[in-house]
């Protein structure tokens, strides 16, 4: 990350803004991400990813979220370009097949939960009605007790929410754009990934709420 | 301006793929870390290998890699002086339109193209033919 990307080139790093040191990086040429000006309405710029095998991995957060349904909150400025089965954010583990997480779109109609734990025990919870081609925001959280309930919420309003209890899954990676297997890319994402936000916990309500209003925000859906 | 104006679409037999990394290695500029350049394993029809269950044949291993003029040159001559049988499709980066392809496939310039076309395309040619 020390030399600042321009647009159309790869990038190789985001910072972490918020001193967590949970830096996004990539350092295969093939598999970083592009820089896109005025990606978004609010004329911010995005990350272009190609559906191929880009992708970037967060430092440290994979790890910390190994355990038995460990509760986080993700939110994530996107706008996916087609209408197939694509991944926007990811849990995996490099030796293992089995354990991940993605939060995804299916063939472009919803975005929906997907976890695998240690025993191949697997859950699904479909979400809200994703639109091709439009910036939209998505805050989705995991492991919150009482239920062990997931959440997916569209634009701050769309939500749809259900058990998802997994058991143990022992990740070491936490990916944006992708998910993986093993460390192979699965349902590479297609489109544009803006700002994003990790929370190591299932945050309230209020705060998903504030969390959703300030990503819309940040990319002019005029929250 | 950005000096990245190519976008590479290039498939490596799996059996070549260690000899297509080291090539990888030494042309792009993440050294050690460009091993993992061609890692999109794909089946003999071409559909992603990791899309299915329990452990699939990897026929083929793909990359899609954005690369400044210097090192689409350097990144295929070098394949080849290896002998690696990489098919290949450059794109322009900005609009990803076919500029050129390799012989096998065939492609016609000036197309809008996508990572499913250049797979499409390597099946027309009668690619993959072994495992």
């Amino acid at each position: 990350m020390s030399i600042p990307a321009g647009p159309g080139d790869p990038v190789g790093g985001v910072p972490d803004l918020s001193g967590g040191g949970g830096h996004a990086t990539q350092g295969t040429t093939a598999l970083k991400p592009t820089l896109v000006a005025s990606a978004f309405p609010s004329g911010r710029s995005g990350l272009s990813f190609d559906g191929v095998d880009d992708r970037l991995l967060v430092a440290g957060v994979g790890a910390i979220l190994s355990g038995d349904d460990v509760p986080f909150t993700v939110g994530l400025v996107y706008r996916v370009t087609d209408s197939t089965y694509r991944a926007m954010q990811g849990l995996g583990n490099g030796a293992t097949a089995t354990p991940y997480t993605m939060l995804y779109s299916v063939s472009g109609t919803t975005l929906a939960h997907y976890r695998r734990d240690n025993g191949s025990v697997a859950t699904t919870l479909s979400g809200p009605a994703v639109t091709v081609n439009a910036t939209q925001v998505v805050v989705a959280s995991f492991g919150e007790m009482p239920g062990v309930t997931a959440r997916t919420i569209i634009n701050g309003t769309l939500e749809q929410s259900g058990a998802m209890d997994v058991g143990t899954m022992t990740v070491d990676r936490f990916i944006i754009g992708a998910a993986e297997r093993a460390g192979t890319v699965l349902y590479p994402f297609k489109g544009y990934i803006g700002a994003w936000a990790v929370y190591n916990r299932a945050l309230t309500a209020a705060e998903r709420t504030s969390l959703a209003r300030y990503l819309m925000a940040w990319a002019g859906l005029g929250a | 301006m950005s000096d990245y104006v190519w976008r590479l679409h290039v498939l490596v037999p799996v059996r070549q793929v260690s000899h297509a990394g080291e090539v990888a290695c030494k042309v792009l500029p993440g050294g050690e870390s460009e091993r993992a350049t061609f890692g999109v394993p794909l089946r003999a029809d071409l559909s992603s290998a990791w899309e299915a269950e329990g452990s699939p044949v990897v026929t083929y291993m793909g990359a899609s890699v954005l690369v400044t003029e210097r090192q689409r040159t350097e990144l295929l001559g070098a394949l080849q002086a290896a002998g690696v049988e990489a098919l290949w499709a450059v794109l322009r980066a900005d609009t990803e339109e076919t500029v050129a392809g390799a012989p096998a496939l065939a492609l016609e310039a000036g197309h809008p193209w996508n990572w499913e076309d250049t797979l499409a395309a390597v099946r027309a040619a009668g690619r993959p033919q072994e495992g």
